[in-house]
């Protein structure tokens, strides 16, 4: 009993540099964690960049690793669809019949569509180019919702750009690394989506705030909005094309509605990252940053690029 | 001399052992399951790893692997980084500190000291995400990832101590 207290001091005797040196250095320790979190407040950019390489680094093991829970994913769904070929069969035979009455009427619209715009030439859309990428990753953190893809720059991955399911809107890839991306979901803090309510064309901003069901915000005072109406991407802002599906809304109280994703968080395998752009964006950013690298060199980012032809 | 220097080489792999196990068990969690929420519990799968280790094998999870260990589950996860690291690092302290309470006991004792240094290092968490964010963050993802890690500790805790005779140094 007596020997505890005893060995303790005369280890604080026998090594108290030792000891110090610990102390110290959990110290070090802890104002570099600190020091990094007020970095990643003030230079975001920069710690992001270091994430990207981090990530990087760690894709390829994710990527081994998650081959086989994919697999067995796979095996158990394929064991789900033989339990359940009866009753499938029945609601497909069903859906069938349903959509083949949408069919006629979709032909038919399409063709009237076809002969107005023949009439009208109104400006295309541009089409979207597709790029298919695996999650390699489900990093949703305790404060973050987000996931890991396969491809990323060389694949023609950008920061910003649409990321969807065959069901609808997953997010937008943010963070994008060479081989590897991020995915920032729509459930996400700081997810802001352009959108629009199908039916009344209403425009909003779909606001994540970690919870399961996002939120609809900057929404006309006068919108009338209805549980069960369809969201889509309103193409605003030029990243995202418009009309992608992305939820319904699911409950509306006092001045908040939320609406339910299409997307299937739980079945999240295989995404499209869409690549379009209506404005060439690109050049115009490059073609200022010129200027204002050019220029007085106090310039402070986009805003004094901006002014800079203007005020030539 | 004993040593040869294979002998040296084994016992450097014997040491990097905690580290590994608990990187593992990090990478594991962030597998695309399918399953809702199955991310939720690499935070507290690295917290089990590091409590573990600190408490039965303190020289070979000091508090620098503590740091790692957490600034990958910050770099991975894209939270605010950091904040694991730091949450690790007191969670190592808290358990060496406390290693004669905790070592040697029942199994029950471990698990209650890991419940008592989880809820102090959720608080934590909480407090310093919340001011990453200037806004009082909503508590829900970090209660439920510690209901995972408090219902995962006993089975984790089995297969820490199954990896343990690993380390014992040649």
């Amino acid at each position: 009993m007596a020997k505890g207290p005893r060995l303790s001091t005369l280890s604080k005797v026998a090594a108290p540099a030792r000891g110090v040196a610990q102390r110290f250095g959990l110290l070090l320790l802890m104002a570099t964690a600190v020091g990094l979190l007020i970095l990643g407040k003030t230079h975001g950019d920069a710690i992001r960049q270091l994430r990207v390489m981090a990530v990087e680094v760690a894709a390829p093991v994710l990527e081994v690793l998650s081959a086989p829970v994919i697999s067995a994913r796979h095996a158990i769904a394929e064991i789900e669809h033989f339990w359940n070929t009866s009753r499938d069969n029945d609601a497909l035979r069903e859906q069938v019949s349903r959509l083949s009455k949408w069919q006629t009427i979709a032909r038919n619209l399409e063709q009237e569509n076809a002969n107005l715009r023949a009439l009208l030439k109104p400006a295309h859309d541009a089409a979207p180019v597709f790029i298919s990428a695996r999650v390699i990753g489900d990093t949703g953190g305790l404060f973050v919702q987000s996931a890991l893809l396969n491809a990323g720059r060389r694949d023609g991955v950008e920061p910003g750009q649409a990321v969807t399911t065959g069901l609808g809107l997953a997010g937008r890839g943010v963070e994008v690394g060479r081989r590897s991306s991020r995915l920032l979901l729509l459930t996400d803090l700081n997810s802001r989506v352009p959108v629009m309510v199908e039916h009344s064309r209403h425009r909003a901003v779909l606001a994540g705030d970690n919870s399961a069901r996002p939120r609809l915000t900057f929404l006309p005072a006068n919108a009338k909005i209805n549980s069960g109406d369809r969201v889509v991407t309103s193409g605003h802002a030029g990243v995202f094309p418009p009309g992608l599906p992305v939820g319904i809304v699911s409950s509306v109280t006092e001045g908040e509605a939320r609406i339910q994703p299409f997307v299937d968080w739980a079945r999240l395998e295989y995404v499209t990252v869409l690549r379009y752009r209506t404005l060439p964006a690109g050049d115009l950013t490059r073609h200022d940053d010129g200027k204002a690298a050019r220029g007085a060199g106090n310039g402070k980012g986009a805003s004094s690029g901006l002014n800079a032809p203007g005020a030539r | 001399m004993e040593t040869s220097l294979a002998g040296r080489v084994a016992n450097l792999a014997r040491a990097c052992i905690p580290f590994a196990v608990s990187l593992f068990l990090v990478l594991a969690a962030m597998l695309p399951y399918g399953l809702p929420k199955s991310s939720l519990a690499a935070p507290v799968l690295a917290l089990i790893s590091v409590y573990y280790w600190s408490v039965f094998r303190p020289e070979l999870m000091p508090a620098g692997a503590a740091f790692l260990l957490g600034l990958m589950v910050d770099v991975l996860s894209g939270g605010p980084p950091g904040l694991n690291a730091l949450v690790l690092i007191l969670v190592h302290w808290a358990a060496s500190g406390q290693r004669r309470a905790l070592a040697g006991k029942s199994f029950a004792v471990g698990w209650l000291g890991y419940l008592l240094i989880a809820a102090g290092a959720a608080v934590v968490n909480w407090f310093f995400a919340s001011l990453f964010h200037t806004t009082a963050i909503g508590s829900v993802p970090l209660i439920v990832s510690h209901a995972i890690g408090t219902a995962a500790y006993p089975l984790v805790a089995i297969f820490l101590a199954r990896m343990q005779p690993l380390t014992r140094m040649g």
